[in-house]
């Protein structure tokens, strides 16, 4: 009976050896003129994607590219797949890159395939192209990374910029008056490097699940602070009558969103608190002195205000598109008024709305040093300057 | 008599685990979130009322008619003829649950993980070892049941720890948006798994310290309440209004999470203990079928019919639903009704007529 149930356990219809696998870490899907829809995927090559192994030589690349046409897909993968002597495999994808065209059309005819597919994952990494296609961008090579999709999903975790999943971007085109907000990334030339490499550049702003515009880094940040998103960054700021700049690593930001109910209008409150640690200070100022101190904090604190203020000018007016998910929040607060307001949040209420910023930042250390070290003693600024 | 086998209450207890939540917790927050939205891991918490009814019921029915199960007293009260019409019935229900069971399992093994193996392969693997269970008898169903529901227990609690850092809780309020009915209404699905306890029926008589049964099942009622509650909670928590969409939200949970970076796709974990599961719950509703059998036939040696029962469940399984559509619309649509009428009426009414008709088991064992 043994003998006979163990053949159960060594047999396997769906048996599948890695070497015959071959390991899908980005797919880019492009519109072309016609409305079919261009898939590209980004292979990893086995045997040369290993993290050793320093000085990889030009001629041997560690990823290959192919691209196939279709009318979705599946049908364009399919196409991709009869190519290939290996078996496309998805469970490892990092990066799902939509073009840029695609996304002005509408992304939502693309996305079933990627939670229906029971081998794709809902924490890939979804980013749109800016000013190139996605089968150009996976084409491009980075220096840092052997495979250069590998790169991307590094810098998004690193949460300089935005990070969006493949859940995140579900659960924002699923919410109603909630539009997804998507890192860009665009290709540039690195310095010192004679081949061209990409990065991220900003956000893109859709409403619904189409692409209306595009944010740059200083809103994309804008956007983190708005969302309670941000994890550490720096601010360089210049005080007014003062010689120089301050920089400091904004660290343990919170921000907060409430709605309350004012004269029947609804109002949102958004505070922002974080604590700052100066890091570079050229100017003349005596960090050990608590008004000078002041001084910074204030500074900070407007700076921030400031870059919040005009990225919701710029989302709440220009774009007209909810991508902090403020809605929700009167959803939370106010559930029998926003069953009336749903339908027409983002359009006519939402740039309408009343948002209200107030940022607080505190300087906690100010390194290892009060004046620098450099200037001489007549020169240092204790009081507050004139 | 040829069942001397007891039971003790641990083994009683781990047992009604997996009966309720093997299929329960896979299936149920998405066809609950499909009518409650964001408020459905409240609606566990009512089913759970309901499996506290069912479970009283039962239990009441065991003291009436002590050392019998329901198929074997169902005729002392409404005597011969119609006693036994609904013995048959629930037989077949039995007979039905084991069925979905199977198809349950067959359904969710060639969707996330074995795509191209033939359903009949996997379910050849699960009632091969069925049989064999229900050959060696409850009890060394019961003795495999510690272990698994522990281990079960061990990686479930495992991957809601893991889950905590990424549920937003956000996506659970607000409260009570469309008001209170949708959860009650949501309420009525998970019921059935509930009801499923019913088959305590078939245990009460063996168990060594009756007299505790009844702390005993409606603790463990609780008990699976919670981890149902938990289960709708934490998905919701983490993909929010996608969980309606999904068909096993909590697999897409485990596929999603990450440890530190390096672990990643606990998924096989849920898979294994899933299975080991399932097989626990299908054993079980195997065994009970065959024992049904037997006491509505009168049949001494029970095991004769272990083989041909597997093959009529086997064959149901692939007759009674077309595809996995028509499974989930009937574990959403029909299930409830036909759960209760089943789990609730039908003991329910008996209990009523052996209190009107005076009928009672003889205590001849005691």
């Amino acid at each position: 009976m043994i003998f006979l149930l163990s053949f159960g356990l060594v047999g396997c219809w769906d048996r599948v050896e890695v070497n015959d696998i071959a390991i899908v870490m980005a797919t880019g899907v492009d519109l072309l003129p016609d409305h079919k829809l261009k898939v590209s995927a980004q292979y990893a090559l086995p045997g040369s994607s290993g993290q050793k192994g320093g000085g990889a030589s030009e001629s041997k690349k560690a990823y290959f590219v192919d691209s196939s046409v279709g009318v979705d897909l599946r049908d364009a993968t399919q196409q991709i797949q009869e190519r290939l002597s290996r078996r496309n495999f998805v469970a490892h994808r990092r990066i799902f890159v939509i073009g840029e065209k695609l996304a002005r059309q509408g992304i939502r005819p693309i996305l079933d395939e990627l939670s229906r597919n029971p081998e794709s994952r809902l924490r890939t990494y979804v980013v749109i192209t800016k000013g190139i296609t996605a089968s150009d961008l996976l084409q491009t090579s980075y220096p840092f990374e052997k495979i250069p999709m590998e790169a991307l999903r590094e810098i998004e975790r690193s949460r300089v910029g935005l990070e969006v999943q493949l859940k995140d971007m579900l659960i924002a085109l699923a919410t109603e008056g909630q539009s997804p907000v998507l890192p860009a990334v665009g290709k540039v030339q690195l310095q010192g490097d004679t081949k061209a490499s990409f990065r991220l550049i900003g956000g893109a702003v859709f409403k619904d699940d189409k692409l209306v515009g595009w944010l740059n880094d200083s809103s994309t940040r804008g956007i983190l602070w708005l969302r309670n998103e941000v994890k550490r960054t720096v601010v360089t700021v210049k005080i007014p009558k003062v010689q120089g700049y301050i920089s400091s690593d904004v660290v343990r930001a919170n921000t907060k969103v409430s709605a309350k109910k004012e004269n029947g209008a609804i109002v949102l409150y958004v505070k922002s608190m974080a604590e700052a640690d100066v890091t570079e200070n050229t100017t003349e100022l005596d960090l050990m002195e608590p008004q000078n101190v002041k001084l910074v904090e204030d500074e900070i604190s407007k700076r921030v205000n400031d870059r919040m203020q005009s990225t919701l000018d710029k989302i709440q007016h220009e774009y007209k598109s909810d991508v902090v998910g403020y809605g929700e929040i009167i959803h939370r607060t106010y559930p029998r008024d926003w069953r009336t307001m749903k339908s027409n949040w983002e359009t006519g209420l939402f740039p309408k709305t009343k948002i209200l910023i107030s940022v607080s930042i505190k300087v906690r250390r100010v390194g290892m040093t009060g004046p620098s070290l450099d200037i001489p003693e007549k020169e240092i600024k204790r009081g507050a300057p004139q | 008599m040829e069942n001397k086998e007891t039971i003790s209450n641990i083994q009683y207890s781990l047992l009604l685990l997996p009966l309720v939540t093997a299929t329960g917790i896979l299936y149920v927050p998405s066809v609950t979130t499909a009518v409650a939205g964001r408020d459905a891991w409240l609606s566990p918490l009512f089913s759970g009322l309901l499996g506290i009814v069912v479970v009283w019921i039962i239990y009441k029915l065991s003291t009436r008619f002590p050392e019998q199960s329901i198929v074997e007293y169902c005729p002392k009260i409404f005597g011969k003829w119609i006693g036994n019409v609904f013995a048959a019935y629930l037989v077949l229900y039995f007979a039905s649950v084991s069925a979905t069971v199977l198809r349950e399992f067959s359904d969710f093994v060639n969707t996330v993980g074995l795509r191209l193996t033939p359903p009949l392969a996997l379910i050849i693997c699960m009632v091969t070892l069925s049989v064999y269970v229900t050959w060696q008898g409850i009890e060394v169903l019961l003795r495999t049941t510690i272990w698994i529901v522990l281990f079960t227990l061990f990686i479930y609690i495992v991957i809601v720890i893991l889950s905590i850092p990424v549920i937003d809780l956000k996506q659970i309020r607000p409260f009570f948006e469309n008001g209170f009915k949708p959860v009650l209404k949501a309420a009525l699905i998970p019921a059935p798994w509930f009801g499923e306890l019913m088959t305590i029926s078939f245990l009460i008589p063996r168990l060594n310290q009756p007299q505790k049964t009844s702390s005993v099942s409606v603790y463990m009622v609780i008990f699976i309440t919670i981890i149902m509650m938990l289960t709708n909670f934490t998905t919701i928590g983490v993909f929010g209004p996608l969980v309606s969409r999904m068909t096993f939200p909590l697999y897409e949970l485990a596929r999603f999470l990450s440890v530190g970076d390096f672990l990643e796709r606990l998924d096989p974990f849920i898979l294994a203990v899933w299975l080991m599961a399932v097989f626990l719950k299908f054993s079980f509703f195997h065994y009970i079928t065959v024992q049904g059998i037997a006491q509505l036939f009168q049949i001494k040696d029970y095991h004769i019919l272990i083989i041909p029962t597997a093959i009529i469940i086997v064959v149901l399984s692939f007759r009674l639903y077309a595809n996995s559509a028509d499974l989930i619309s009937f574990l959403s649509i029909t299930y409830p009704i036909y759960g209760t009428l089943m789990q609730l009426i039908i003991p329910a009414i008996m209990l009523v007529s052996s209190y009107v008709l005076k009928r009672k088991g003889d205590r001849n064992h005691e």
